[in-house]
């Protein structure tokens, strides 16, 4: 199997919310589907964003994928697999 | 009626006698404090003359430390050498609500040399589920005060200092320069970017937790060299709109109780060296207190155009923090202004003019604030409902009469200014008012005996 094969195979992947984020989206957590597992940090959090009610908060959302922090850019090429987690995590301020 | 009358004077006349007595007890507590600590000052200067022969006071232990701290002199990375170096740091706590509490009092017990506690505000009775040093007799002292007589009680051989203030750019270089150690357990945004920038100015190390509703969170910033600051991890602040607070969101104490306390670990950690095991730098600790899950996330490196910790930094000097997040260093809430004076009641209007006549009083407040309490004639419309335009369907019938005023409710009268907008601009022809003050107004200028929270 070629590699341009496996960029285009839909994946789904599995994303938690947390503090604000699962307000916002009024989930804990969603089984999410990607056209092509290649995408780009950016455009993740874009997608993300639109679907669940992200919009406000999406600039100061920390997302990490399978429990590691993820740098958003437009340059930040991800190759997600099936059933990887994405952490959705904004800022908590209170105490 | 008459004696009903007599009953309400007395009763205003204790209250106010016991509200003065409560102060004039509160400024006594305070001079106590001074003179103790006056007297303890003098009495280390004597011991200290004394002990020049032999080692100071933070250079061995004493019989009563040995017995205080054996159950941790014991631990094998902890030992006598633990005990000294934490009795030679001094630490200090931002913000002495539901994280400060627990956090002061597990760095006390296990034996600081020297804590350092900030805060400006009073205890009030809403404090009281997860602020668990402050107690009834304190309603009205000043936070630190009750704190430290809360603490002093639990270990007296340890120095505390009070700083009844609010931390700003102007005070915070000073006040932070005299400490090992920050703990930032404030409730804000704004405070939160002025402890980072002043740490990274003063190579300070960060303990940073935060919690709210069902939720924590916390990370150590400023430890070791790859180690992000709260900037590189958020350049931007949240908009003001996005953020809630606890007043807002409610928190259970237990959830500050954990992340409070996990943050003296992590700040005894830091003075230590590791503990023999690793400081959570470069890591963000997740807590999800309803699903009772704890999560690790792997944390990125410093951001090489950070704009305080980057090597050529924007900001060199502390900045207005209350205009950068244009948000208040307080987890109080701002007054929204946002309706036409037209279209607001005071209470008293409410009152007197409107409830005789057709009108639908909606309770825009959420359904588990609605339950605790409510006027009697109020539908529970939640804000949300109103927004996203379900009301239109749930009162279908009763918007058909046009005569029929709608008046908007909150807690204290930023929702339902909200809720008005929104339904003014459908039907920019009705009567459409929103109660100034809200709940809290019904409670000072209506009815006293009406909750409030």
């Amino acid at each position: 199997m070629s590699c341009g094969d496996t960029e285009k195979k839909k994946i789904n992947i599995r994303i938690l919310f947390f503090a604000k984020s699962r307000e916002l989206a009024g989930l804990d957590e969603a089984s999410f589907g990607l056209e092509s597992s290649s995408i780009t940090s950016l455009d993740l959090l874009g997608k993300i964003s639109a679907a669940y009610n992200l919009e406000a908060i999406k600039t100061t959302i920390i997302l990490a994928i399978n429990q590691s922090y993820c740098n958003i850019s437009e340059e930040e090429q991800l190759h997600l697999k099936e059933g990887d987690e994405i952490a959705i995590i904004p800022p908590l301020s209170g105490g | 009626m008459a004696a009903e009358t007599k009953i309400d004077d007395e009763i205003e006349k204790l209250r106010q006698e016991i509200q003065e007595l409560r102060r004039n007890c509160a400024a006594k507590e305070k001079r106590l404090s001074e003179l103790e600590a006056q007297q303890q000052k003098q009495n280390e200067q004597a011991n200290a003359q004394q002990q020049q022969t032999s080692a100071s006071s933070d250079q061995m232990l004493n019989n009563d430390d040995i017995a205080r701290y054996s159950r941790q002199l014991i631990l094998p990375n902890f030992g006598v050498k633990g005990q000294l170096k934490l009795k030679q740091t001094a630490f200090l706590i931002v913000g002495m609500g539901g994280l400060g509490c627990p956090s002061s009092q597990y760095l006390l017990a296990a034996g600081c040399g020297r804590l350092g506690l900030v805060d400006y505000d009073e205890v009030e009775r809403s404090n009281f589920h997860r602020q668990t040093l402050h107690t009834e007799m304190s309603i009205g002292m000043a936070k630190v005060e009750s704190a430290k007589q809360a603490l002093q009680q639990i270990n007296p051989h340890c120095q505390i200092e009070c700083h009844r203030l609010l931390l700003n750019s102007e005070n915070a270089l000073e006040i932070l320069r005299q400490y090992d150690v920050v703990l930032d357990c404030t409730d804000n945004v704004a405070t939160r970017y002025l402890l980072n920038d002043a740490c990274v100015m003063l190579n300070k190390p960060l303990i940073s937790g935060s919690a709210l509703q069902m939720d924590g969170q916390l990370t150590v910033y400023n430890y070791g060299e790859n180690c992000p600051c709260y900037r590189c991890l958020y350049p931007v602040p949240p908009p003001p709109d996005t953020v809630t607070n606890c007043g807002d969101g409610g928190v259970l104490g237990a959830i500050t109780g954990v992340i409070g306390s996990l943050q003296a670990l992590e700040a005894i950690k830091v003075a230590l060296g590791g503990l023999g095991g690793e400081v959570l730098a470069g890591r963000l600790l997740i807590f999800d207190g309803g699903r009772c899950q704890f999560r690790n996330i792997r944390l990125r490196s410093k951001r090489a155009d950070c704009d305080v910790c980057s090597p050529k930094p924007m900001i060199t000097q502390l900045i207005d923090y209350e205009q950068f997040c244009g948000m208040h260093a307080s987890d109080k809430d701002m007054a929204l202004n946002i309706l036409p004076l037209e279209n607001r009641l005071t209470v008293e209007e409410y009152k007197n003019e409107v409830l005789q006549r057709k009108h639908i009083l909606m309770d825009v407040r959420q359904p588990a604030e609605f339950e605790i309490c409510r006027l009697p004639n109020s539908e529970n419309v939640p804000l949300k409902t109103i927004l996203n335009d379900s009301y239109l369907q749930r009162f279908e019938e009763e918007l058909k009469d046009e005569e029929r005023g709608i008046i908007l409710l909150c807690r204290r009268g930023n929702d339902s200014q909200l809720a008005a907008q929104h339904i003014l601009q459908r039907f920019p022809q009705r009567a459409v008012f929103d109660i100034k003050g809200g709940l809290h107004a019904w409670h000072f200028k209506i009815d006293n005996s009406f909750p409030i929270y």
